[in-house]
C-alpha cells in the first residue's frame, strides 16, 4: 500500500475515534537518506540513497472517573517502510505495521496534593537532558531517525505500579516494574500491544528544592528473577540538579553510575575481545540561554563511560580500518554517532514570526572532531504542523564519520492534530 | 559650619526616607485594590500584527500568593498544537510539562509564551512584590490625573522579567492604566494598557491587558480574562512533582 493511502487510512481511523473527544495526532514523516554502503577496510566507500516513509498516529485521553481517580491512556500505531532505518537490511516492498499502548492505567490521588498511586503503564523519565539523558535509568532504545533529542515523542512506558508522596520539603516516589516475557509465538501478537520487559526494575526517586535549585537522587535495582538463587542483581544510581542564574539562563547537571557491563576491546589489529567494567559513569552538563524573546541557545556536554576514549577509541578506529567486510562492525551498527565517550551538543532555536520556528544544531564527537549538524524550519497552525529538516555528517577519513554509514538526510514531517 | 551642612543632609535623608515609605505604601495600596490572593481564571491571549490576529491561545489556571512569591498553574486548552501543556510558575522558577512526557522542564522567565507575552506576564499580579519605587510624580495622562511611578526590580528577589517599570496609575481610583516595561537600557521593551475592570472577591481586577511591542507597535497582544473567581488551591499542588497530576478545576 502506498504511504499516502496508509496515511489516509490512519486519518480515517483517527477521525472516527476523535468524535469521542480523544486527542488525536497523525504524523507523516518522509526522508531521503544518503548512506555509505561499505565502510570497512581501505578504499573509497560507495554511496547509496534510500527513502523512508513513516506514518504514525496516536490517540490520547484522560478522564476523572471519581474523587481523586483518573484514568489515562495513549495508544500509538505506525506504518514504516524501513523499520531498521538501514539500507543493509531493507525489507523489499514491505511496509511494517506496529502498534503499542504507550501509556495506560489509573492514577489514584489518595490524599489530595500529598499521596498519589499509579497502576498500569507509565513513562518514567526523570532526566532533564536534551541530547543525553543519564538519569533515565529505565530507558528504552530510541530511533535516531527522530532527530537529535534523546527522547522519542512516541516513548513507550513501563508496566508496573508506584506511588508519589509529596511531603513537606521533599518528594519521594517509587515505581516497580515486573519482568514480562513470553514466547516468540505469543509475541507475534502481543508486540502490537506492549514490548516485553526483560527484568524486574524498581526505581526510587527523592527530590527536593533548595533555594531555586531542584535536586534529585535516584536509585534503580534490576533483577532478572528475584526468586532464583542465581538471580543477577544490578544497581544504578544518579544525582541531578536543575537551576537558573538570573532570568535568562537555566542550568542542568546529572551524573549516574551503573554497575558491571561488558564492552568490546581491540588493540587495533583485526580482532576483537571484551572486558567487564565494574562501574560505568554517565554524566551531562548543560545550559539554555534565552538570548532574546526570539532566540535561545542550548549547549550540553555528555559523557558515557561505557563508550570508548583515548587509546581505546583510536584502537577501535584502527580495527575498523583493518577489518574485513565479514568481521563484526561495532561502529556501523547505527547512525547515532555514539561511539566516543564524550560529545558536545549545541542548538540554537528561535521564532521567525508568522508561526514559523527554526533550529540549528551540532553534535560533535570530542575525540576526533567529527559529528552531525542539522537544522529545521517549521510552520505551526491550529491543527497542523509542517516541518522540514536537514542532517549532514562530517569528519575526516580517520574519524567516526568515516566508519558510520549515515551521510545526509532531507526529511519532511506533517502532523495533524484532531 | 559643620552643623549648617549636617542639618540639610539630615533633612534630605529624612525626606528621601519619607518619600520611599509613602511611595511604597501607595504601591501596596494599588496592589491591594486589584489583587485576588487566590484565584482561578480563564485567559485568552491573542497576538496581532497590525489589525490581523496571527496567533492565539486559551489558558485555564490558578494563581496563589505565598509570602513574597506569586505561584501560578496554567493548563493550555487551545489550540490543538499546544493543548494539554501545563506550566507552573513559582516566582522566577518556571516549569513546562509537554503532553506525553512526565518530566517538567525548566524555562527561564524571559522565554516567550506567545506574541509579546512573556511567561512572567501571566504570573504577575503585584508590583510591590517585585519592585521598589525609585520616583513618584503627579502627572496628567490621557486627560486623567495620575501617579507616575518609576519602579526598579528588587535586588534581593531577582525574579522579575523586567528590570524597570514606569507605571501610570489613575489617582482617583488607583487603577493602573499604563505601564512601560524595561529589560535593560533606556528604551522600554513593551507597554501594557490595563482596561475592562471588574470586581472579583472584593478586588478591582483588570480583565484586559493590551501589550504592545515598543520597537514595532504593529505587534501587540491582548490578554483577555474570561471567568475569574476567588479560588484556593492547596500549597502542595504548586510543586514540580505534582504538575503531571494537576488539572484545573474546569477540567477535573
Amino acid at each position: 500500500m502506498r504511504p499516502s493511502r496508509l496515511f489516509a487510512a490512519l486519518a480515517l481511523w483517527a477521525a472516527s475515534l476523535s468524535v469521542f473527544a480523544l486527542e488525536t495526532e497523525l504524523d507523516w514523516t518522509f526522508a531521503s537518506t544518503e548512506v555509505s554502503v561499505a565502510t570497512a577496510g581501505a578504499g573509497t566507500p560507495s554511496l547509496s540513497s534510500y527513502w523512508r516513509s513513516v506514518e504514525q498516529g496516536s490517540l490520547q485521553d484522560s478522564a476523572t472517573i471519581g474523587k481523586g481517580l483518573t484514568v489515562f491512556g495513549t495508544i500509538w500505531a505506525s506504518f514504516d517502510n524501513l523499520p531498521s532505518d538501514s539500507p543493509l537490511s531493507a525489507p523489499s516492498d514491505i511496509v511494517q505495521g506496529s502498534s503499542r499502548v504507550l501509556e495506560g492505567g489509573v492514577s489514584w490521588e489518595l490524599l489530595p496534593g500529598t499521596l498519589v498511586f499509579d497502576v498500569g503503564k507509565k513513562i518514567i523519565h526523570p532526566s532533564s537532558g536534551f541530547f543525553e539523558t543519564p538519569l533515565d535509568l529505565m530507558a528504552r532504545p530510541t530511533d535516531p531517525f527522530e532527530g537529535p533529542a534523546a527522547i522519542s515523542p512516541w516513548e513507550e512506558g513501563w508496566i508496573g505500579a508506584g506511588f508519589t508522596w509529596l511531603a513537606e520539603g521533599f518528594t519521594l516516589s517509587d515505581y516497580l516494574s515486573p519482568a514480562l516475557t513470553w514466547s516468540s509465538a505469543a509475541d507475534s501478537v502481543l508486540h502490537y500491544v506492549t514490548s516485553q520487559q526483560g527484568d524486574w526494575q524498581d526505581l526510587v526517586r527523592l527530590s527536593s528544592r533548595i533555594g531555586d535549585t531542584d535536586i534529585q537522587a535516584l536509585g534503580l535495582c534490576t533483577v532478572d528473577d528475584p526468586l532464583s538463587s542465581s538471580a543477577a542483581w544490578h544497581l544504578a544510581g544518579g544525582l541531578g540538579a536543575d537551576g537558573q542564574i538570573g532570568d535568562a539562563l537555566t542550568l542542568r547537571a546529572e551524573a549516574a553510575l551503573h554497575d558491571s557491563m561488558t564492552r568490546i576491546t581491540t588493540d587495533g589489529s583485526p580482532s576483537l575481545g571484551s572486558e567487564t567494567i565494574d562501574w560505568v559513569p554517565r554524566a551531562l552538563a548543560g545550559l539554555t540561554w534565552t538570548i532574546s524573546d526570539k532566540l535561545n541557545l542550548m549547549a550540553e556536554y555528555g559523557y558515557d563511560g561505557s563508550k570508548w576514549s583515548g587509546v581505546d577509541y583510536e584502537n577501535l578506529l584502527a580495527y575498523e580500518k583493518a577489518r574485513g567486510s565479514d568481521m563484526p562492525d561495532p561502529l556501523n551498527s547505527g547512525e547515532a554517532f555514539d561511539s566516543a565517550a564524550s560529545y558536545g551538543f549545541v542548538r540554537a532555536a528561535g521564532d521567525l514570526g508568522q508561526s514559523m520556528n527554526f533550529d540549528a544544531w551540532l553534535k560533535l564527537n570530542l575525540q576526533d572532531a567529527s559529528g552531525i549538524f542539522g537544522g529545521s524550519a517549521s510552520l505551526t497552525k491550529d491543527r497542523w504542523v509542517a516541518e522540514l529538516r536537514l542532517e549532514q555528517s562530517f569528519g575526516g577519513s580517520g574519524t567516526e564519520a568515516a566508519f558510520t554509514f549515515f551521510r545526509f538526510r532531507l526529511e519532511g514531517e506533517f502532523t495533524v492534530l484532531l | 559650619m559643620k552643623k549648617a551642612t549636617f542639618v540639610p543632609v539630615l533633612l534630605f535623608a529624612f525626606a528621601v526616607g519619607l518619600f520611599a515609605e509613602d511611595a511604597k505604601a501607595l504601591l501596596y495600596q494599588i496592589d491591594a485594590r486589584r489583587d485576588v490572593p487566590d484565584m482561578a481564571f480563564e485567559l485568552k491571549i491573542t497576538s496581532f500584527d497590525g489589525g490581523k490576529a496571527v496567533d492565539w491561545m486559551d489558558l485555564l489556571g490558578s494563581v496563589s500568593l505565598k509570602g513574597d512569591r506569586n505561584r501560578t498553574l496554567v493548563w493550555f486548552a487551545d489550540p490543538s498544537s499546544v493543548k494539554g501543556r501545563k506550566m507552573l510558575m513559582d516566582g522566577p522558577v518556571i516549569y513546562l510539562l509537554f503532553p506525553k512526557t512526565r518530566n517538567p522542564i525548566r524555562l527561564s522567565p524571559l522565554q516567550v509564551l506567545t506574541g509579546q507575552t512573556a511567561n512572567g506576564d501571566i504570573a504577575r499580579s503585584s508590583f510591590s512584590l517585585e519592585f521598589d519605587p525609585s520616583a513618584l510624580e503627579r502627572v496628567d495622562y490621557d486627560g486623567r490625573s495620575c501617579w507616575l511611578f518609576t519602579l526598579t526590580a528588587k535586588e534581593a528577589l531577582k525574579s522579575s522579567t523586567y528590570r524597570k517599570v514606569r507605571l501610570w496609575v489613575d489617582a482617583s481610583n488607583l487603577r493602573p492604566i499604563h505601564g512601560e516595561f524595561f529589560t535593560s537600557g533606556d528604551s522600554p521593551l513593551k507597554t501594557i494598557d490595563y482596561a475592562d475592570f471588574h470586581e472579583v472577591g472584593g478586588a478591582d481586577v483588570p480583565f484586559l491587558l493590551k501589550i504592545t511591542d515598543v520597537e514595532n507597535p504593529n505587534l501587540h497582544t491582548d490578554m483577555q480574562y474570561g471567568q475569574v473567581t476567588s479560588h484556593r488551591v492547596p500549597d502542595s499542588e504548586f510543586r514540580r512533582e505534582y504538575l503531571e497530576t494537576w488539572m484545573p478545576e474546569g477540567i477535573r
